[in-house]
């Protein structure tokens, strides 16, 4: 197991790195970013000449002068944990992160644990009572959920309760205090919005995995020992059906965080790090780009590798410890 | 003749500005951005009001209110020496004053600097600063010292080493660099301003050549590029631009000490920008601003997502934003919404591609009046722009004093004349047949008409124009790229180089009503105009630029002012651009926020004494 970690471990660093270098290549050959497109055509008219502008551009973002250079500049700052400074924000590319995660954690965390624990009992519900008028029901729901753009989802709600009811704030305010209740219930429309989709996402997804078990052989027969439906549904169909599940768990969390969270963000001006990592793309914020690619590529790969872990509590007949 | 302390016309320089930032800025500092990201300022004043202040005296000023401004984009610097945008100059405006401003009449209105002197022949300006100014600890008394240092030692440093982005406004243009001032690049073509300390408080500039128009220029107007000396000294022996540019005093604000009207509190990215009433204003030391600011706090709130700004400020929780065109009806039908709208400097235009690389046909005058007439700018203002601007006949608005259109040449809406106008005057080998304009081998002309696909109103009036020009038998292809895009693989980059264009839109230019001598670059001929801002490559027949930059040594202001209607008059015969509109900003306040002036392109430059009533 030992062998098969470090492994794992080594696994991660190599494709970490080429990850990185194929970001850091895409953003080096895009065209100039718009604040940089803007400050050009300012300089020009200025008087300056459109070439001297585009260097004068470049000596202030402080990149280096070839993409040799920066590219060794670049990972070995990633590799000493110096990160640089955004050039978006003008900050330390750790500041930005740090003080970005939590506002993205704060309402994508409830919103994972409310959609995985209602998506996966809806779905397993379903599964069990399939074809019913509650299985056609929370069909319904999902395929509403995932039809949703979230965009105009969280729009509707910002004029509903917001504007014409005044219910919920219409914007995200970092003046509350992250544990106070006036922080809860700014959150109360985003976490709506993300985990609509969300629950409907996994819904259908624990539906068709639990399927599958409904009419197995060792739940037939867990039924004819006399056990109850409910140790049946839990202990003989979820069981099995989670490994799978777990599987999509960790890419739903990231989706959740970084595509589904930008809109989110954007919209509810949550300062966090779904608009932070898109705004530094937009901005070909070469630092911060990479940083925001490397959190959640490590991220990933590490949650994988826990996830494969989990297996052998789920199945005990999973064993890494040949490979 | 020595002037004092009042305003003067006079003619300007090409080596200058950041002037679209200079008028944005000063238009950001009070919310009128219109449809832009970045409204001016703004307050809703129901949630942190306190008791109206009596303390001075005054009884009919309220002190109190809490503006908060939506603002769409994160200010990315705030870098004094770097900063070139609206958003981040809008909040350091907030807790730093600039050198003075410019009121709705032009007039000098000092703030940091108190007074002016100019000698007789406009080539030496003489400042008097405020003898109230205090930086933050431990920085002390704000002094001449600390001007002449920043402007000599940062702005005007040894290769740019602080890559200071207004180190072009303190140099010009020069057939030689005359004795007593330096050369500022290697072929003797352009000389340093000179600046030396004359007092405690006062400082000199001292030109190369006459130039009246200096105080209009975003040189010394809104100034802000000041940081104690003492700050300085350490990245300045060095030479560390980036070093200074990543001090936490410098991104932080922190030395602003009492030279705003507001202290900041707050600064968090993507999120917000709070602070707090200044009490120690140096302002207050002076007749009509012994109380300013009127409000409590001040708040920019980045909120990039249009539709909740409005929501935003629809219910209350913001004091502005601006308003798009398109959703202003349903704005000023709102009780507790007012919408002020005020003019612009930038002129909505339609480029030409003159180059070697554009349909040669609009090197000819006629041929591009006949586009001019073939588009009804009319219905453009009218249903693109919803009524909110004018339609531009030459690159002048209407309101700007030195607006004259004793020669300026209207062209009418006329499609039947376009045709013909166009049919008459199209240059061999290109032709007209069966209403369609052909080239040498018979095939039709198809131009490309490229396009910002930033803003929805460019993407109407794109293909407004291509059903236009359909219309007088032109054949139109439309190519909305980013603008990023248009800037660099269209516009400047060479022929060869470069993507195909005819035909382009999205590129708003500044006017400079104030100083329109300043728009000489737009018109100059160059060997490479696609490193100038002539890059469409105009090649000015009839020296547009030569009578403009004369013009802009001119002290008498009536042959000046002959001068400027002779410009006018020929950008309008020649139309080297489809001038197309002047647009309006509309800037959404709540009800109860009561500006203090009246609007034009300076608005918000008096926003220290815009009050907040109490919301009802």
């Amino acid at each position: 197991m030992k062998a098969y970690i470090a492994k794992r471990l080594a696994w991660t660093f190599f494709a970490t790195w080429v990850t990185l270098t194929i970001t850091f290549i895409l953003m080096d050959l895009s065209p100039i970013s718009a604040s940089g497109a803007e400050f050009v055509d300012q300089q020009v008219q200025a008087g300056m000449d459109a070439d001297e502008a585009r260097e004068l551009y470049e000596e202030q973002l402080g990149y280096g002068d070839t993409m040799w250079d920066r590219y060794v500049n670049f990972m070995v700052g990633l590799a000493t944990l110096d990160w640089g400074l955004s050039t978006t924000y003008n900050q330390p590319v750790v500041d930005v992160i740090a003080n970005s995660w939590i506002y993205s954690f704060q309402y994508v965390f409830p919103a994972t644990v409310i959609s995985v624990v209602l998506g996966f009992a809806i779905g397993l519900y379903s599964a069990t009572h399939q074809y019913t008028r509650e299985d056609y029901a929370a069909t319904l729901f999902a395929f509403t959920g995932i039809s949703l753009p979230n965009f105009w989802f969280a729009i509707m709600l910002i004029l509903i309760f917001g504007v014409y009811l005044g219910w919920f704030p219409i914007f995200y305010s970092t003046e509350h205090g992250l544990l106070s209740l006036e922080n809860a219930h700014q959150l109360v429309l985003p976490v709506v919005v993300l985990s609509t989709s969300a629950i409907a996402s996994e819904m259908r997804y624990a539906r068709a995995e639990s399927l599958e078990y409904v009419h197995a052989e060792f739940v037939k027969t867990a039924r004819a020992k006399g056990l109850s439906e409910g140790q049946v549904t839990v202990r003989h169909i979820f069981r099995p059906a989670m490994v799978p599940l777990i599987t999509i768990l960790v890419g739903d969390i990231l989706g959740l965080l970084f595509a589904g969270g930008y809109v989110i963000e954007v919209i509810f001006q949550i300062p966090g790090l779904g608009l932070v990592s898109y705004e530094a793309i937009i901005q070909q914020d070469m630092p911060l780009v990479l940083a925001t690619v490397l959190v959640p590529v490590f991220i990933a790969i590490i949650g994988n590798l826990i996830q494969d872990l989990c297996y052998t509590i789920l199945d005990p007949r999973i064993d890494f410890g040949d490979r | 003749m020595c002037m004092r302390g009042k305003d003067h016309n006079g003619a300007t320089d090409r080596r200058h500005i950041l002037k679209t930032v200079g008028a944005a800025g000063i238009a950001a500092l009070a919310g009128c951005t219109g449809e832009s990201d970045d409204p001016p300022a703004g307050g809703n004043g129901d949630d942190d009001s306190t008791d109206p202040s009596t303390d001075d005296g005054t009884d009919d000023v309220q002190i109190q209110g809490h503006w908060i401004g939506a603002q769409g984009s994160e200010a990315p610097n705030y870098n004094v020496f770097r900063v070139t945008d609206t958003t981040s100059g809008a909040r350091i405006s907030r807790v730093m004053d600039p050198a003075y401003a410019l009121d709705e009449d032009s007039e000098f209105v000092p703030r940091l600097v108190r007074d002016y002197e100019v000698n007789d022949d406009f080539t030496e300006y003489t400042f008097t600063l405020t003898e109230h100014g205090e930086w933050s600890d431990p920085y002390g008394q704000m002094t001449a010292e600390d001007w002449v240092y920043s402007i000599t030692e940062v702005i005007q440093g040894e290769g740019n080493w602080a890559s200071a982005s207004g180190e072009d406004n303190w140099r010009m243009g020069v057939d030689e660099v005359p004795d007593g001032f330096e050369a500022a690049d290697e072929d003797g073509t352009q000389a340093w301003f000179n600046v030396e300390e004359t007092g405690e408080f006062e400082f000199t500039v001292e030109l190369p050549e006459p130039f009246p128009a200096f105080l209009q220029e975003p040189i010394m107007w809104g100034f802000q590029e000041v940081v104690p000396k003492e700050l300085l000294e350490p990245y300045v022996e060095d030479q560390d631009g980036d070093g200074l540019n990543e001090d936490e005093e410098i991104q932080e604000l922190a030395y602003t000490g009492n030279l705003g009207a507001f202290t900041i509190e707050v600064l968090e990215t993507e999120a917000r920008m709070y602070a707090v009433r200044n009490d120690d204003y140096y302002l207050r030391n002076y007749e009509g601003y012994e109380d300013a600011p009127y409000m409590e706090e001040f708040t920019y709130q980045v909120m990039r997502e249009e539709s909740t700004r409005l929501s935003a400020l629809q219910a209350g929780e913001i004091t502005n934003t601006g308003i798009p065109s398109r959703r202003a009806d349903e704005f000023e039908d709102l009780d507790d919404v007012q919408i002020i709208n005020t003019p612009t400097v930038f002129c909505q235009s339609m480029f030409y591609n003159m180059r070697e690389d554009g349909w040669g046909a609009l090197n000819v005058p006629e041929v591009r009046q006949a586009l001019t007439m073939a588009v009804d700018r009319q219905a453009i203002v009218d249903n693109i722009q919803m009524g909110y601007g004018n339609v531009a006949h030459t690159l002048a608005p209407e309101y700007s004093e030195f607006y004259d259109d004793t020669h300026v040449v209207e062209w009418d809406y006329d499609p039947d004349a376009a045709q013909d106008q166009l049919a008459d005057n199209l240059p061999s080998p290109y032709a007209f047949e069966d209403g369609r304009v052909v080239d040498g081998d018979g095939e039709e002309v198809v131009l490309d008409f490229v396009f910002s696909d930033s803003a929805e109103a460019t993407e109407l009036i794109a293909r407004y124009i291509q059903d236009e020009l359909e219309d007088i038998g032109l054949a139109v292809e439309l190519e909305p790229v980013p603008w990023n895009s248009m800037l660099n693989e269209f516009f400047y980059i060479p022929p060869g180089e470069a993507r195909d264009w005819d035909l382009m839109a999205g590129i708003g230019r500044n006017s400079y009503p104030r100083a329109p001598e300043a728009t000489e670059s737009y018109w100059a001929e160059t060997d490479e105009p696609w490193n100038t801002a002539n890059a469409y490559g105009y090649d000015d027949p009839h020296g547009i630029a030569d009578m403009l930059a004369e013009a802009s040594t001119m002290s008498d202001d009536e042959e000046r002012q002959e001068v400027l209607a002779e410009v006018f008059g020929i950008l309008s015969e020649e139309q080297p651009w489809n001038f197309l509109y002047f647009p309006e900003d509309l800037n959404g306040y709540r009800a109860h926020v009561e500006p203090s002036e009246d609007p034009s392109i300076s608005w918000g430059y008096d926003i220290n004494r815009w009050q907040i009533e109490e919301e009802q």
